[in-house]
């Protein structure tokens, strides 16, 4: 892959004059020139609502907007009307928890982000399957589960917290014949590998914009055709419905069925900016990328015996990131240490996975996340840091 | 109650004891001692701390160069950034040994400044808490203590903390995990055993996110709480004394049994006191203190000004690192002297206060300092002039119908300032809005609104004057 740290101008600022290393893309990446010229450009030539008008610029705007959707289609290998846009991976989930009929039995595990447990954990009859410490599901559980009946299946391609990558397929084929749905939180996965719905047989995906070189405030829901024609709308208002009468109203097809009120346009239009941009750079390289840092992190990080590294040992079933306990240290005081000194930017705590540490008994840790910008150089600085604040220990 | 002391650490009783004879010298024998442990911390740290040796390389200076506390203006001042640049290394002493080292303050917003404190650093710690309890507060141990922190974050975080374990649970922890060698373990252990059974200190929960004002249920509880437990002292944020006060006249109750009540982090006003002091059967008493720190000094029975322990710190007020006169306000600097793992020479703390001009009646020797609140939330007009947050306290608590307030310079001199109107008072705020911008001088631009509650930091603490013309102080 290209050498990309020129394209996004926030690696030039400097504090206190040094660099920043910015390793906390998990939590959100950085942005690209590229689509800040995209937003900035819808701002300067073409703003006005979509949708709703006839007029130049209304007409421009739909068309930007409708652009990005296709191009968010072709990158994940899906039709077009199969993308809904939402305000992130946890609307998305919300949105097929409230417009999906039928879902009365659903399983998930102790891996997952809160967005994705909090929807469906705590019903009445939700199945909560717990991990072992590399992020592996408790298979006999789940298929246990699977036999008793299961509605939709929840869970997570890339953990946030211990960067673990799931056996989609097979997951979505045990799921299947057993007659469930299976809903991928693809949040931390489509931002760093070639992922296809169809390959993948999933029958509902969610993503997050601003995790993938995005603007904040706009994810998207995939879903099949045939359910998403089966699900109806979560929030009601202007633009979902094809006529409104008196006594009834007729409901658009999906995916504008979903998307009430003026929508979030103009990140939507820079996010279309990012996709191309990732196409363009590959997402075969992108995760090769990703597979060299995170193998190197691992590696040089093992060589500290006051780390203790969190979830597969192997880089091959991980993605994204690495997260860690430093012996004597609280993950808060390494994460300020690291920031203070040095401009590292890395996590510290739950990332969101308080069931997952409180299962396994793990106290907060530290997560250095990665993505395309980031280099060698840059985990040497972490480590190089790290070093001299264990050597104290 | 010694005994059980004696389980936690040998150093407390000889430290302790050696605390409050010093207590008893005169200011000049009080002066000749710590200029010993100053000019041997200056040699110490010089000789042994990256830090400290460069700002004396930078300077031209060696520690023999500083002859006396008049030549305390020429050693170099020591900063935040400075610390957190090269923290642990490059602040440490080389010849400490790491294995007695404990993190302090490690949670917290990134601004919050991290410290190491080495055993000996850890004895003085605890000693100085208890001789600034029984001086302000005439507490002894085994009495019970109380204390509500402020509301931390632990969603996001994760509460890596102890404190909610007893005592015993965690000795069985230990059992079942065989971890009677872990130094962790044990030195939790002697972390709860003090709590709990020493200083037999109660935490109740905080107030939470929502603000200053919680519902009354939630005030009862606290109500009952102190009902229950008769601290000798409650120590909580200044908001939190003040609501659960205004709760107890509200409802017309009887004051509640608290021999001393201290306020945690800053002070309060002087008419905040007296309604403390009406709803609590004892007396409001103060004290200067920080995790990094611990206690550096404590009020008297005269309760005007807080005395310098001066055996363990060196205090200083300056303005453009110049020592100021006392009675005149500046920047507070602070010299640990008992820190030698990480040695705090001159240290901006973040303060704003001034010395006593007058020797204390109380008999004590030491100086007292005013600490009038943080640098950050001190305002400063185009004539020069210093609005402290105890003044700005003062203002506003004795405005009609205001129950509380934040003060918020957006830009230099122009402010929005938010009201929680007393409940059933009457608030013109029309008129409040004039007054206030005559009272903050000349160019004041003032914008108000009226607010539900004023809502706490992300460190959980309050804040109700923030300043963008602090810097003016020098
Ligand atoms: C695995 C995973 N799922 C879901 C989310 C939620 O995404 P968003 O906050 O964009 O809705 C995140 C974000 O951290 C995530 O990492
Ligand atoms: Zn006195």
């Amino acid at each position: 892959m290209r050498d990309t740290r020129d394209d996004f101008p926030l690696l030039k600022r400097r504090i206190d004059g040094h660099r920043l290393v910015y390793l906390d893309s998990a939590a959100t990446s950085l942005k690209p020139q590229a689509v800040i010229d995209a937003v900035t450009r819808f701002y300067t030539h073409h703003t006005a609502n979509v949708h709703r008008a006839v007029h130049t610029l209304a007409e421009e705007a739909t068309e930007l907007y409708e652009d990005a959707r296709r191009s968010l289609a072709r990158f994940i290998h899906a039709h077009e009307n199969e993308i809904v846009f939402t305000r992130g991976s946890t609307e998305s989930i919300n949105l097929v928890r409230h417009g999906m009929p039928g879902l009365r039995r659903t399983l998930t595990t102790t891996l997952e982000h809160h967005s994705n447990l909090l929807p469906w954990g705590y019903e009445e009859q939700s199945t909560v399957v717990s991990v072992d410490r590399n992020g592996q599901f408790d298979m006999q559980a789940l298929e246990a589960a699977l036999k008793q009946g299961v509605d939709l299946v929840a869970f997570s391609h890339v953990s946030n917290a211990l960067g673990t990558v799931q056996p989609v397929k097979e997951l979505t084929a045990k799921a299947h014949a057993a007659g469930a749905l299976v809903l991928l939180d693809a949040a931390q996965s489509v931002p760093h590998m070639p992922v296809n719905v169809k390959d993948l047989g999933v029958d509902f995906m969610v993503f997050s914009a601003h995790k993938m070189l995005g603007p904040g405030g706009v994810g998207a829901l995939y879903g099949k055709i045939d359910l998403l024609e089966r699900m109806g709308p979560w929030q009601l208002g202007g633009h979902i419905v094809d006529g409104v009468h008196l006594e009834d109203y007729d409901l658009q097809e999906p995916p504008h069925r979903f998307e009430a009120g003026t929508p979030a346009i103009e990140a939507v239009i820079g996010w279309g900016a990012a996709v191309e941009y990732l196409s363009d750079l590959g997402m075969s390289q992108v995760r090769t990328h990703d597979l060299e840092l995170v193998a190197y992190a691992l590696q040089q990080l093992a060589k500290m015996p006051s780390i203790t590294l969190l979830g597969p040992t192997d880089p091959e079933r991980r993605c994204g990131s690495v997260s860690f306990h430093v012996k004597g240290l609280e993950a808060h005081g390494v994460a300020r240490m690291l920031s203070n000194r040095s401009n590292i930017l890395v996590r510290s705590g739950f990332h969101c996975a308080q069931p997952l540490h409180e299962s396994l008994g793990l106290l907060p840790s530290v997560r250095a996340s990665f993505y395309i910008y980031n280099t060698r150089e840059d985990i040497d600085a972490l480590c190089e840091a790290l070093k001299a604040i264990v050597t104290f220990l | 109650m010694p005994a059980v002391a004696h389980l936690t650490h040998s150093r407390f009783w000889p430290l302790y004891r050696g605390m409050r004879r010093f207590e008893h010298l005169s200011l000049d024998e009080q002066r000749a001692v710590q200029w010993l442990h100053f000019a041997d911390l200056l040699r110490h740290a010089v000789e042994h701390v990256p830090l400290h040796k460069q700002h004396f390389a930078d300077a031209g200076l060696t520690p023999d160069n500083i002859q006396s506390f008049d030549d305390l203006p020429r050693v170099p001042i020591t900063t935040k950034a400075q610390i957190q640049r090269q923290f642990p290394d490059g602040v440490t002493a080389s010849n400490s040994d790491k294995a007695n080292w404990q993190y302090v303050s490690t949670r917290g917003t990134a601004n919050r400044l991290m410290a190491i404190h080495d055993f000996a650093k850890r004895d003085a710690v605890r000693a100085t808490a208890v001789r600034a309890s029984h001086l302000s507060g005439d507490y002894r141990l085994g009495k019970v203590s109380a204390e509500i922190p402020p509301n931390i974050c632990n969603i996001v975080c994760g509460d890596e903390g102890q404190e909610l374990e007893g005592v015993l649970p965690h000795v069985w922890t230990m059992v079942k995990n065989k971890k009677f060698r872990d130094r962790q373990s044990i030195s939790d252990l002697r972390g709860l055993i003090e709590r709990g059974w020493i200083f037999r200190r109660r935490t109740y929960p905080p107030f939470g996110g929502q603000g200053t004002h919680i519902p009354d249920d939630r005030l009862d509880d606290y109500v009952a709480r102190l009902r229950r437990d008769r601290p000798t002292i409650l120590k909580a944020l200044p908001t939190y004394l003040l609501q659960i006060a205004r709760h107890v006249q509200r409802k017309n109750l009887p004051p509640l049994p608290v021999h001393a009540v201290k306020p945690m982090g800053s002070s309060v006003s002087p008419k905040m006191r007296t309604l403390i002091e009406t709803s609590f059967t004892g007396h409001y008493r103060e004290d200067y203190g920080s995790a990094e720190f611990g206690d550096m000094a404590c009020d008297c029975p005269q309760r005007d000004g807080l005395h310098v322990f001066m055996d363990l710190f060196v205090i200083e007020v300056v303005k453009d690192n110049k020592p100021v006169p006392p009675g005149t306000l500046g920047k507070v600097l602070i010299t640990d002297l008992t820190n030698r793992a990480m040695p705090m020479i001159r240290y901006e703390i973040g303060d704003v206060g001034r010395f006593a001009p007058e020797p204390c009646t109380c008999g004590r020797a030491s100086p007292r300092v005013y600490i009038e609140g943080r640098l950050q939330d001190t305002v400063i007009d185009d004539e020069g002039n210093a609005y402290t947050n105890d003044m700005l306290m003062d203002y506003f608590y004795d405005q009609p119908g205001v129950d509380d307030f934040q003060l918020i310079e957006k830009r230099p001199r122009r402010f929005e300032l938010l009201v929680v109107p007393t409940p059933g008072g009457q608030l013109d705020l029309e008129s409040l809005t004039r007054r206030v911008a005559e009272f903050l001088g000349r160019s004041a631009q003032v914008q108000c609104f009226t607010a539900k509650s004023i809502r706490p930091e992300e460190s959980g603490k309050f804040r109700f004057v923030k300043s963008c013309t602090f810097d003016r102080l020098g």
